[in-house]
């Protein structure tokens, strides 16, 4: 009797498995796709080129056809990539997903190696910061620079001619404006009253800072990908942070505390005259004063961070957004044709990405193309590319952003000291990081 | 009638001392409402007009800046399912613990008795990493189902010490004629005992209720999707420290949308929660 | 006999045995082993000894962070019964009428039902920066300063010890009040008669009686404080720097924030021993407190 049923059962179970795939003409693959924050013209780009791969695919004769699950979330970056990790360990992780700390994810196992990707479409330099040990784990979907944005308005409330305030960018270009010409410039226009404050930031912890820490001559990663902590360099930027905010007061003390919604309105509407952030920042500036791209170009323009007396030549650092896949994905073969498909022949999907947030792409082809070329603002910009800096993956990194911001903050609210701040730091990052992680000097 | 003939015979000084410190409770009292009014009005205006625009995410997406905000409906379906589900189970699993700890004779009673006491004193916030671990590996992160778990087993052993005390503060006599009457010991508990104790159920389902509804910690660290929202992550993705999305108008109407059943359920219960019980109103 | 009231009682237990093993207990038992793991963002474990714990004590924030544990652990008890102690006196003893009694008890128990993500709001928006904020318009309009005080930041402690002593007020006031009523009206009306002031009535009638509930207070309390981090979480995050970290809430940065799971563990770990040694005393008053109640 028991016997009896049981095979009944099996036999159900099998009739209807095979009804299920009778009834399919075509061989539904999910997948399940993951991304953090705004720019969802990023998983967007993936999910339209699986359209078209499914096209292909259906052309070459296969029986597939790809669709998403999609998981788009907004939390900070750092909860996000424990999230994955935990979701990887708990075996539900998505199989396509945004990334932004490649080195710790690379460290779980959790990432599929896509070397065998096309990498002479991209721009030089472009997997950097996704290649760990030699071997590449996610592709970059744009490139975009963090840069300066100033505010011409301000200049031409200051005195300065409309063509002496547009020509400033090709002055930094040229090393005729250094870094302490600028810091000067927005000590003058604040004084002045051309503007309340002179020069804002992120609020949060974040790579901005690096850029003029390297500005100032500090340098915080070695030939190797190796976190170093330059003392000198970075009681230079400490230094330089804290007479911002209390001696040259260019900087209000609690930027930190006032939130993007602020600091956005401050960097678009001109009230303060400059800030420093990645270029795609931008959407949310323009979106903070209700601006449209053209308005904002009209009164916003950007900068690279200029030579200093510390740091001979001009530089921008181009850090991709980019997505990589899961190792245990069930299907790695399709999640890397997509990539492919992105990267060899639908890269318009990846310009209207990149346009869309005011960037140059990842790939070369895409550049040529008139979403990019005839943006308004990232039309201006183009030559940035030939100073770009790209930054490798560097273990650590985000360990050291957060110090530095813990300190950043005390220091503009006058709390501590330079010295201090820098003594700190370094406790900080000897007793949190390993010794093969860090080195100092 | 007994009450009143008591407030006549007090004297009139008593009474004015009643008068003045009414008046200072007024005076210390006011702020707190000044401010949650205050608040809570927002919701209803939208540049200074009254409007119920702000109302809008009940049932369409709302688009902020550059985030279009999902309509609240699956966060408060799963805030309600939630709810009903650990409040119930913590009811239920309490009662069944606390029936036995107090009533029943075994082995290892003793110890059960005292590792409950260590138990409901001790803070289950301390343990969330461990419990991360153990939820990882029997495959419930990321889960409603998880949560629940976690949520019940944080409050058990505070409301099964609250039940037991209950059990123990009813005479055994009663139990026992009705064993007498031919009850054997589970229609007994059904039928007798769980009447007896419906004061301690009221109590712990009331704190099971509030807590359940408004706990954030747990679906902050224990949930990664955005596929199981409740109304506290619903409400905290908008309100984060450094990215306060949406404005004040549109919060406070969730906030009050949020607020309105535990309201409600404040209002209702009230009375006996200030009466007793009290005590298993704290951890999370 | 004695097997089948065995198998009885066990079956009533078993859902609750579950549970308070598998999420209690065995959580209980992986801290103490991941203290001493290097546990991270990887979640791989590796041995390391008491490494985490010597970090503990070589970080220069953990004075700092130790500081402000007993500031506001301190000052929100003491707050909390001096506050409780005045309220529950007022609306029991000065005021008989039960319906206003348990009205005002209604108003101070709303900042303790809010939920946290709201509550937290709340003070955000009250304190907000602006010159537009709830109290910067009141402060600025009552000094005629010109320029709007960024409250959170100049004040962190200040404010999470404010938002929390409001959220604890309800409690203590609702069982010093239940514990006022059942002192014996003869007691009262025997000190009316010697002509003793209110104030004298307090001091050697009521606060006597409630001696025992005040010290069950004051270590629940702690012990809540000690281990609550939520409200600080939402409010300011533990800043600026470490303004307003507390313990418990370095051990969830730690953890949570920063990936390093063992050290997390190890500050747990540390906390859940001062907890313990509370935990006895809990113990101790409470079993005083019912051999009173007993005795009465």
């Amino acid at each position: 009797m028991k016997k009896g049923s049981k095979l009944v059962s099996l036999l159900l179970v099998l009739a209807l498995t095979l009804g299920i795939c009778a009834s399919a003409s075509a061989e539904t693959i999910t997948l399940k796709i993951a991304h953090n924050y705004d720019f969802v013209t990023i998983p967007n780009a993936v999910i339209e080129a699986a359209e078209r791969l499914n096209e292909r695919y259906a052309a070459e004769g296969k029986d597939i056809k790809i669709e998403f699950e999609t998981d788009y979330q907004r939390i900070s970056w750092t909860e996000y990539t424990q999230n994955l990790i935990f979701a990887y360990k708990n075996g539900d992780c998505p199989d396509i997903f945004s990334v932004s700390d490649v080195p710790t994810m690379a460290a779980v196992g959790m990432l599929l190696d896509i070397s065998e990707l096309n990498t002479d479409a991209f721009v030089d330099g472009a997997f950097n910061a996704y290649t760990v040990d030699g071997v590449t784990y996610a592709m970059p979907f744009d490139l975009p620079v963090r840069v300066i944005y100033y505010n011409k308005q301000v200049l031409v409330n200051y005195g300065w001619t409309l063509e002496e305030a547009e020509a400033l960018p090709a002055k930094v270009a040229a090393g005729e404006f250094t870094w302490e010409d600028f810091v000067q410039l927005c000590a003058d226009v604040k004084n002045a009253g051309a503007c309340t404050w002179g020069l804002a930031h992120r609020p949060g912890a974040g790579n901005d800072f690096l850029d003029v820490l390297q500005t100032l001559g500090g340098r915080y990663y070695d030939e190797n990908g190796k976190l170093v902590f330059d003392e000198a360099g970075v009681l230079r930027f400490f230094q330089f942070i804290y007479d911002a905010a209390n001696t040259l007061e260019i900087t209000p003390h609690d930027l930190s505390q006032q939130g993007w919604p602020a600091i956005n309105t401050m960097a678009g509407d001109g009230s303060c005259f400059a800030y420093y952030g990645p270029i795609y920042s931008s959407t949310y500036v323009a979106a903070a004063v209700e601006k449209d791209p053209e308005t904002f170009a009209k009164d916003v323009a950007f900068m690279m961070f200029p030579a200093s007396q510390y740091n001979d030549k001009p530089f921008v650092v181009a850090a991709p957004q980019g997505m990589a896949i899961n190792a245990n994905t069930k299907y790695p073969e399709i999640c890397k044709d997509l990539l492919a498909e992105l990267a060899n022949n639908s890269y318009d999907l990846l310009a209207n990405h990149a346009s869309t947030i005011f960037t140059l792409s990842s790939v070369k082809a895409a550049n040529e193309l008139e979403a990019i070329t005839t943006n308004p603002i990232v039309a201006n910009t183009t030559y940035m590319a030939d100073y770009a800096v790209t930054v490798p993956s560097i273990d650590g990194l985000s360990t050291y952003t957060s110090e530095l911001h813990n300190n950043i903050v005390q220091l503009e609210l006058g709390q501590i000291t330079p010295e201090e701040a820098t003594a700190n730091m370094k406790v900080q990052l000897e007793l949190n990081l390993d010794e093969d992680e860090i080195s100092f000097e | 009638m007994l009450k009143r003939k008591h407030d006549e015979a007090r004297p009139s000084y008593e009474m004015r001392k009643e008068h003045i410190a009414i008046g200072v409770m007024i005076l210390l009292c006011l702020p707190i409402l000044i401010i949650y009014v205050s608040f809570f009005i927002q919701a209803f205006s939208v540049d200074g007009h009254f409007s119920l625009e702000n109302f809008r995410f009940l049932y369409d997406t709302i688009v902020m800046g550059q985030y279009t905000v999902p309509a609240m409906g699956p966060a408060f379906g799963n805030t309600v399912l939630f709810t009903v589900i650990v409040t119930l189970c913590e009811v239920v699993v309490s009662l069944m613990a606390g029936y036995a700890l107090s009533r029943m004779r075994f082995t290892g009673r003793n110890f059960l008795q005292k590792m409950l006491l260590i138990l409901r004193l001790f803070p289950g916030v301390l343990l969330l990493i461990g419990i991360l671990y153990v939820l990882m590996y029997v495959k419930l992160l990321n889960t409603l189902a998880g949560v629940v778990l976690v949520a019940i087993a944080l409050r058990l052993p505070g409301s099964t010490f609250i039940i037991r005390n209950f059990f123990n503060d009813i005479p055994r006599d009663i139990e026992n004629s009705a064993l007498v009457d031919g009850c054997n010991k589970l229609t007994a508990f059904f039928q007798v005992i769980i009447h007896l104790v419906k004061p301690g159920i009221a109590s712990i389902s009331m704190f099971a209720f509030m807590s359940a509804w408004s706990n954030y910690l747990l679906f902050n660290t224990l949930i990664f999707t955005s596929k199981v929202p409740v109304m506290a992550t619903y409400l905290r993705s908008l309100s984060m420290n450094d990215q306060m999305i949406a404005d004040y108008g549109v919060f406070s109407a969730m906030a009050l949308i949020y607020m309105l059943p535990v309201l409600v359920f404040f209002v209702i219960s009230q009375k006996s929660l200030m009466k007793g019980g009290f005590s298993g109103g704290k951890g999370i | 006999m004695k097997r089948k009231n065995n198998l009885q009682a066990y079956a009533f237990l078993t859902p609750f045995l579950v549970l308070v093993t598998l999420l209690y207990i065995l959580p209980a038992i992986l801290t103490v082993v991941m203290a001493f793991t290097g546990l991270d963002k990887t979640f791989e474990w590796s041995f390391v000894g008491i490494k985490n714990f010597r970090r503990v004590f070589r970080d220069p924030n953990t004075p700092t962070i130790i500081v402000n544990t007993l500031i506001y652990v301190g000052v929100c008890i003491t707050g909390t019964l001096i506050i409780d102690l005045f309220f529950a006196i007022m609306t029991t003893y000065f005021i008989k009428s039960e319906r206003s009694s348990s009205l005002f008890k209604g108003i101070l128990m709303i900042p303790m039902i809010t939920p946290a993500v709201v509550y937290s709001v709340l003070w955000v928006w009250l304190l907000s920066s602006t010159a537009d904020g709830f109290l910067n318009k009141l402060f600025m309009g009552l000094t005629g300063a010109d320029t709007p005080v960024n409250w959170i930041a100049k004040y962190p402690m200040q404010v999470v010890i404010c938002a929390k002593l409001l959220t604890s007020i309800a409690y203590g006031t609702i069982i010093f009040s239940s514990a006022i009523k059942s002192i014996p009206e003869n007691q009262f009306k025997a000190a009316r008669v010697d002509g003793a002031r209110e104030w004298e009535i307090v001091k050697s009638i009521i606060l006597p009686n409630l001696r025992f509930h005040v010290m069950f207070i004051a270590l629940w309390e702690t012990l809540g404080l000690l281990t609550d981090y939520v409200t600080i979480l939402l409010i300011t995050d533990g800043g600026p720097g470490k303004a307003s970290e507390t313990w418990a809430l370095s051990a969830y940065h730690k953890a949570f924030i920063d990936g390093k799971y063992g050290y997390g563990a190890a500050i747990s770990l540390i906390l859940i021993l001062v907890v313990l040694v509370l935990m006895i005393a809990i113990s101790i008053v409470n079993a005083r407190m019912e051999r009173r109640n007993a005795d009465a």
